[in-house]
């Protein structure tokens, strides 16, 4: 998953720009000057909770909501002033949304008919487009005759026989099974690649968003919380709300102390956590990040273990996850109980040693 | 890469703009047409005038205390309570038979069982009233008023108690029923403490919409009504064609705030759903 | 059979009072005058008679305008609701279903005090210099159109909004997004997905204009007879009950055909659209 290079021409550097972008609804604030850029041929994912704003950028993209203040360009035109059919913008829907009453065909064939395409082009362009998706044979089809796999290619086919300058995905894989979400994904993978679309992608499910991704703008409340590439956003969150997000197990509140020439951070009385990087200054409130694959769990317990960031406990319960098994253990001073990774094959239990490096201590805001 | 943008875009991005908010005026303009007569009744009610005009030169209640004293009104009153009253009652029992009938999944005749039921909604009222005033005098039977009417309206009124009560049986979960047996219950039991209870909102709404359609109806009525059984609406028709003056606006004014009232308590009940299942 | 028993008194009611004197009226719209023999000089006369003929066509002219006028405000309405937010769709709502509550004579009457010859219109146009003879808005076509349109505007909503509300929302920004502008998108979307409830609408709105009685009574006047008010002229002025006997017929074949009309294109739109 590294940066995809922009296709060799002269166009604007960026598809899609978008400036101190917000979106005001009476009284909430749905957008809080979102600033973000697209390069050509990029698959960006945005990502994040119900309500923090993806789908109003979407729909600001689309030109279906206007955007309260800021400035939003396609391809380097700024497109406040552009209505939605004349944006060339194509949408896949969560529900598809197909016309009920038109063939696969027409439905592929709607957009090139609104552009007047002559007759001939277009039966040749919608054929093409359906066998894009893997549909030829199925045109004469109605939606309800379709699964619901088909219908979302038929959508998807829709969508990208305009050529269109964005394509927009709003959760198109949530109302598809488990199995057929993975072989859609693995398509839409396919099919961006060979299109060489510029594809913006909205999803609340991370394990989609880190697969499919050039890269992931994930937001919350509002506001970008991180932009990057998966790698990225996965080994360096960087702020508490990423880190609960993308599922790292301990988190701990704690604030900054300095001890000697280091700094360290407390999160109990009796407690204080060493780390190697540390932005912030004496007295913040901060929360403290380690996965539980970066815990350490010695199944003899060592009453002497003194050493910074090792810690007694006992596991008071242990988690089947496959190949490993999470283990909840309690350490004393700690208020919350810290979650480690071990193999299955070897599970401790009763008193244990609990100790990680300080490189896995990340500190990070709590804006959770 | 080349400008895209039709030199028109931006005309049709404030049509756009423009025409959602005319689009959103328009159909305030036809709900205001939907209220207006209502309204104007109601407003110039209150008129000080001796005869209708508009604006009323004055505010007064003088057409409420005249209306009080109008001897028809109070008789035709008292006689379009009573028969909706004792109509809706009847047409509750025979509905809430019916419709229990009706909610058995498949029986024979179902079909047949279902637009008997519900055919006197099928017919035009005027023929409806016409057939009956027919037979009502073949019998010699035409003055006896107030008997008729409550017939009439026993039988113009049941689907509307049928068709309610119908929905909020065949909606709810057939296996309370199963289970309250499974428990010991007899079928009547059952009925009594199951199905009665669970089918209560469609029951009550089913009443309200049949004691409305009896107490407004005027269609059948004016076949029916006697000289000294006139149901109110007829009597306020004939009195349209004679009087200029604001008493018609107040008894109107009355029944519309009646009419609230009883709508009111659907909407508490079951929401609109009974108006838009329809 | 217990259903059967369930509902007789209900079966027993409609068979006494709807159906047997229906079927009186029938036999007797078929009689000869001496009640001896079967004969059609009844329904001859009918359409042989000046008035009858033009009460028929005025009838069916009002009831295509109504029927058009309440499309014409039925889609900007459902429309509407079905975009609103829930409390607005419900306020809207409210104030579409509540005039079907009042009582036809009391609305009309309301038409009467707006359109009269000394009603509102003609009190504030003259003095705004926009006419100079009052309006004729009443006992005419014009009133009963304008009376039946406000009487069944409500039934086209609901029939236009209860499919409307299930259509999903997003097939309306697909096709913007497809380049078409919003009134290719009413067209190309809106219009035909909401045809199975324009169809139920249309029909339900035409019968019952066809059958209304009290409206075209209070405003339409002598002047103006409809099917249904010169029914009921025939059976308290003229006492011409053979000819009322054939009326009703008419009228009652007119209303089950439309209700089967109804039936029929409902069942036949399921078949085809699942």
């Amino acid at each position: 998953m590294t940066d995809m290079t922009s296709p060799a021409g002269t166009g604007p550097a960026f598809a899609v720009e978008m400036r101190d972008v917000s979106k005001v609804f009476g009284e909430t604030t749905v957008l809080d000057r979102i600033s973000f850029d697209i390069r050509p041929g990029e698959f960006v994912t945005f990502l994040g909770p119900s309500g923090c704003g993806k789908t109003t950028s979407l729909r600001i993209l689309a030109g279906f909501e206007q955007a309260t203040s800021g400035d939003v360009r396609i391809n380097g035109q700024s497109v406040s002033d552009m209505p939605p059919w004349h944006r060339d913008i194509g949408i896949v829907f969560q529900s598809y949304a197909l016309f009920p009453y038109m063939t696969a065909r027409d439905n592929v064939g709607f957009g090139l008919k609104m552009r007047r395409v002559p007759k001939a082009e277009m039966a040749k362009r919608v054929e093409e487009a359906l066998k894009l998706v893997g549909l030829s044979g199925l045109g004469d089809r109605y939606p309800r005759q379709l699964s619901g796999g088909q219908r979302q290619r038929v959508a998807l086919a829709r969508a990208l026989v305009i050529k269109p300058q964005l394509l927009l995905l709003d959760e198109p894989l949530s109302n598809l099974d488990a199995k057929l979400r993975n072989e859609m994904r693995y398509e839409l993978k396919r099919i961006q690649r060979e299109s060489g679309i510029t594809t913006v992608f909205v999803t609340h499910d991370q394990e989609e968003a880190f697969s499919l991704s050039d890269r992931i703008v994930l937001m919350s409340k509002g506001e970008i919380k991180q932009a990057g590439t998966s790698r990225e956003i996965w080994e360096k969150p960087r702020t508490g709300f990423v880190a609960d997000f993308i599922g790292v197990d301990n988190l701990l509140p704690g604030a900054v102390e300095k001890d000697g020439d280091e700094l360290v951070v407390r999160i109990s009385p009796s407690v204080t956590l060493k780390t190697e990087i540390c932005d912030f200054a004496p007295g913040s409130a901060v929360l403290v990040a380690v996965r539980a694959k970066d815990v350490i769990l010695n199944p003899v317990a060592d009453e002497t273990a003194t050493g910074l960031n090792v810690f007694a406990g006992n596991i008071i319960d242990v988690e089947y996850r496959g190949e490993r098994c999470a283990c909840r253990v309690r350490c004393e001073g700690i208020d919350q109980t810290l979650v480690a990774l071990v193999a299955s094959s070897h599970v401790p239990s009763g008193a244990v040693t609990l100790s990680f490096a300080s490189d896995a201590v990340m500190v990070l805001t709590d804006d959770r | 890469m080349a400008d895209i943008r039709p030199k028109s875009a931006k005309a049709e991005m404030l049509l756009w703009s423009f025409g959602r908010v005319l689009f959103g005026a328009i159909g305030c303009l036809w709900l205001l047409f939907l209220v207006a007569p209502l309204v104007i009744v109601v407003a110039v009610s209150f008129t000080s005038a001796n005869y209708l005009m508009f604006p009323p030169p004055g505010l007064s209640l003088q057409w409420y205390a005249e209306v009080m004293q109008l001897s028809w009104f109070r008789s035709s009153l008292i006689s379009s309570f009573l028969i909706a009253a004792v109509s809706t009652a009847i047409a509750v029992v025979l509905g809430v038979l019916a419709a229990r009938a009706l909610s058995k999944r498949s029986f024979p005749g179902h079909m047949l069982m279902e637009y008997l039921v519900l055919s006197p909604l099928l017919l035009p009222g005027v023929v409806m009233g016409f057939a009956l005033f027919n037979v009502l005098v073949l019998l010699h039977m035409e003055a006896l008023g107030l008997p008729n009417l409550i017939v009439a309206h026993t039988m113009i009124t049941l689907p509307f108690v049928v068709r309610s009560v119908w929905s909020t049986m065949a909606g709810s979960d057939a296996s309370l029923e199963e289970a309250a047996h499974s428990l010991g219950a007899t079928p009547l039991k059952a009925f009594r403490h199951v199905v009665l209870p669970t089918a209560m909102p469609g029951i009550v709404a089913g009443a309200i919409l049949a004691f409305t359609f009896s107490f407004n109806d005027v269609t059948v009525s004016i076949f029916l009504a006697s000289r000294e059984a006139g149901t109110l609406p007829v009597e306020l028709m004939a009195d349209l064609e004679y009087s200029a003056n604001a008493a018609p606006a107040a008894i109107s004014s009355l029944m519309i705030v009646l009419m609230l009232l009883l709508f009111m308590a659907v909407v508490r009940l079951g929401g609109l759903k009974a108006f838009v299942n329809h | 059979m217990t259903a059967w028993a369930l509902s007789s008194p209900a079966v027993l009611l409609v068979l006494v009072v709807a159906i047997t004197p229906s079927l009186i009226l029938l036999y007797q719209a078929f009689r000869t005058p001496d009640g001896a023999a079967f004969t059609l000089e009844h329904f001859e006369r009918l359409f042989n008679s000046r008035i009858a003929g033009q009460a028929f066509w005025r009838t069916l002219r009002v009831s295509l305008i109504t029927t058009l006028l309440t499309i014409a405000g039925g889609y900007p309405l459902a429309m509407l609701i079905a975009r609103s937010r829930e409390r607005a769709a419900a306020l809207m709502l409210g104030i579409v279903v509540f005039p079907l509550m009042v009582s036809v004579v009391v609305r009309a009457f309301g038409w009467i005090v707006i359109l009269g010859p000394s009603g509102i219109v003609n009190q504030i146009l003259p003095g705004i210099g926009l006419i100079t003879e009052p309006l004729a808005l009443v006992q005419n076509e014009i009133g009963i159109i304008i009376g039946e349109t406000q009487l069944l505007l409500p039934y086209m909503v609901l029939s236009l909004l209860a499919v409307l509300r299930n259509v999903d929302p997003h097939l309306e920004e697909a096709s913007l997004s497809l380049g078409a502008n919003p009134l290719r998108t009413f067209f190309a979307v809106t219009l035909p997905v909401s045809i199975p409830g324009l169809l139920s609408g249309v029909l339900l709105v035409f019968s019952l204009a066809i059958t209304a009685f009290a409206t075209p009574q209070i405003l339409g006047g002598a002047r103006s007879p409809m099917l249904t008010t010169l029914l009921y002229r025939n059976v308290f002025s003229t006492y011409d009950w053979a000819a009322a006997a054939a009326i009703a017929i008419l009228l009652a074949l007119l209303a089950i055909g439309f209700v089967t009309l109804q039936r029929l294109a409902g069942r036949l739109w399921e078949k085809s659209h699942g």
